[in-house]
């Protein structure tokens, strides 16, 4: 079941046409992965969904007009974290609770402010270009903190131009420059190669490893994971 | 150019950061900082803060916290900063701003046309306010700005590479001809373990205050106890090869790229 739903929707800044009638369901409950290139407008989409920017056309969030339901969408990213929403006060308490004295990394304010948004009980979450820019340890922090959040119903949104990122969610939606939004699968993605090659994304690691390896006869399928492309090669 | 720490001790918000800091980056290579507070030391390398006792040197020039505001200016000159900046004028104002202050005030045009060709972007964009490109574009644009008086040192913010596959590419390709035909000295923040590992020729980590240790790519990435000291993450062809050999005994190099690995795969599966 889908729980935003664009339809329609156009959107341009003054000079620049961003979306024309562009469509696209988000389901509900799962984690969904949105990937396109620099400039095909996913921080745009972003500020769509927080109701920063008007647009034309109609999106609806849980059957309702998504404009009665901003406070439903939080919106985590490395700027918002680390730019506006946190207040001295909130930095001064987290401080103490970690029994840190120094200054906050940004990392680590990202990982509070994701707290923060937690506890304002958002149906949905989104994450802008967050996961390649934070570092190691607080990325897996996240990225655990937020999986258990979705298997408690918390629908959560990726949008990223790093196709590794694809791995980690149920659903994967790429935008293409301005219009269209096509809905794959991680089966479809081996089939779709010169599709993504065209739109300037790359495969995953894994998948395009294992792409290679069959080329060459040395595997007869690809994998999705390392494990199990290792058992394929030394059988 | 070979770039020189000596005894570099700074505070900042009153903590000691930095304490008796010596190390050296040496000529055309590409390195990595990673590690505590690496931010304000390309700062300090970039000679936008001054609070440390100490200097920073490359060949005649040396500056420190007295240095008169001529030496700052023969630095900045010669050592190119890459950073984020909130002001919002258009591409053509922002590399004709760096060009003018540097001292290049003739042929413009073809200093903006070069620049810009480095990191292919667009002629059409010079006219583009920042804000209105996407955060992809505006990085490459603040790079191109940089390139165009031509730093003999190029210093690179953290999360001025988190580009998309095509531009990432893209200036992976600039930055090796930035260092193999321009000869210069490239110094990079960042926590993609997968670029450091492709682009890496040293990687510099600030591990206390008073240590900053130097390894080899391969050093790093390999050794477990290091990997799991710093919190990296480890690359995925490194990765790879880590799981073949704990799965299947099968030991595999350490390869720079995914086809490299594809060659070794194919030697030691056909032995087996």
């Amino acid at each position: 079941m889908s729980l935003v739903s664009i339809k329609n929707v156009s959107f341009s800044y003054k000079k620049k046409e961003v979306f024309k009638n562009l469509n696209m369901d988000i389901e509900d409950g799962k984690w969904t992965t949105i990937v396109g290139s620099n400039g095909t407008g996913k921080t745009t989409l972003t500020k769509i969904l927080t109701g920063e920017l008007t647009y034309h056309g109609k999106i609806t969030l849980d059957g309702c007009d998504i404009k009665d339901k901003y406070s439903l969408v939080g919106l985590l990213s490395l700027e918002k974290a680390c730019l506006d929403k946190l207040s001295d006060e909130e930095i001064k308490d987290a401080l103490n609770l970690l029994k840190i004295t120094s200054s906050l990394s940004d990392s680590e304010k990202c990982l509070i402010y994701l707290n923060h948004l937690l506890m304002q009980n958002p149906k949905v979450l989104l994450i802008d270009n967050l996961l390649d820019e934070i570092e190691f340890p607080y990325k897996d922090k996240i990225i655990k903190r937020l999986k258990k959040e979705c298997k408690n119903g918390l629908t959560v949104v990726n949008l990223s131009q790093n196709m590794e990122d694809i791995q980690l969610g149920d659903n994967i939606i790429v935008i293409n420059n301005g219009c269209n939004a096509l809905n794959i699968t991680t089966q479809d993605i081996i089939h779709n190669e010169k599709k993504l090659k065209e739109l300037d994304m790359n495969l995953p690691f894994i998948i395009d490893l294992s792409n290679k390896l069959k080329y060459y006869g040395m595997v007869d399928k690809p994998y999705f994971n390392e494990k199990e492309l290792i058992d394929a090669i030394w059988k | 150019m070979e770039i020189k720490v000596n005894n570099l001790s700074s505070t900042y918000a009153n903590q000691n950061i930095f304490k008796n800091i010596c190390t050296k980056f040496e000529d055309h290579t590409i390195n990595f900082i990673i590690g505590l507070n690496r931010h304000l030391f390309l700062k300090i390398l970039s000679g936008d803060y001054l609070e440390y006792s100490g200097n920073i040197a490359m060949d005649n020039l040396q500056i420190d916290k007295e240095s008169s505001s001529e030496t700052l200016y023969k630095w900045k000159k010669n050592v190119g900063y890459v950073s984020m900046i909130n002001t919002n004028i258009t591409v053509k104002k922002l590399i004709l701003s760096n060009l003018d202050k540097y001292g290049y005030n003739k042929d413009h045009d073809k200093h903006l046309n070069d620049a810009l060709k480095m990191v292919h972007l667009d002629k059409c964009y010079l006219d583009n306010y920042l804000e209105e490109l996407s955060s992809g574009e505006k990085k490459l644009a603040l790079m191109a700005s940089v390139l165009a008086y031509n730093p003999k040192i190029i210093l690179i913010d953290e999360n001025m590479l988190s580009l998309d596959f095509g531009h990432k590419t893209n200036l992976i390709k600039i930055i090796r001809i930035l260092k193999n035909r321009f000869h210069k000295t490239i110094i990079i923040l960042s926590n993609d373990t997968n670029l450091i590992h492709k682009l890496a020729d040293f990687i510099y980590v600030i591990e206390k205050n008073d240590t900053i240790q130097k390894f080899d790519k391969y050093a790093l990435f390999t050794d477990e106890k290091k990997v799991k000291k710093y919190h990296l993450e480890v690359p995925k062809v490194i990765n790879f090869s880590n799981l073949v050999l704990k799965n299947k005994n099968v030991k595999l190099g350490f390869r720079d790229d995914i086809n490299d690995l594809l060659k070794d795969i194919y030697r030691y599966a056909k032995k087996w």
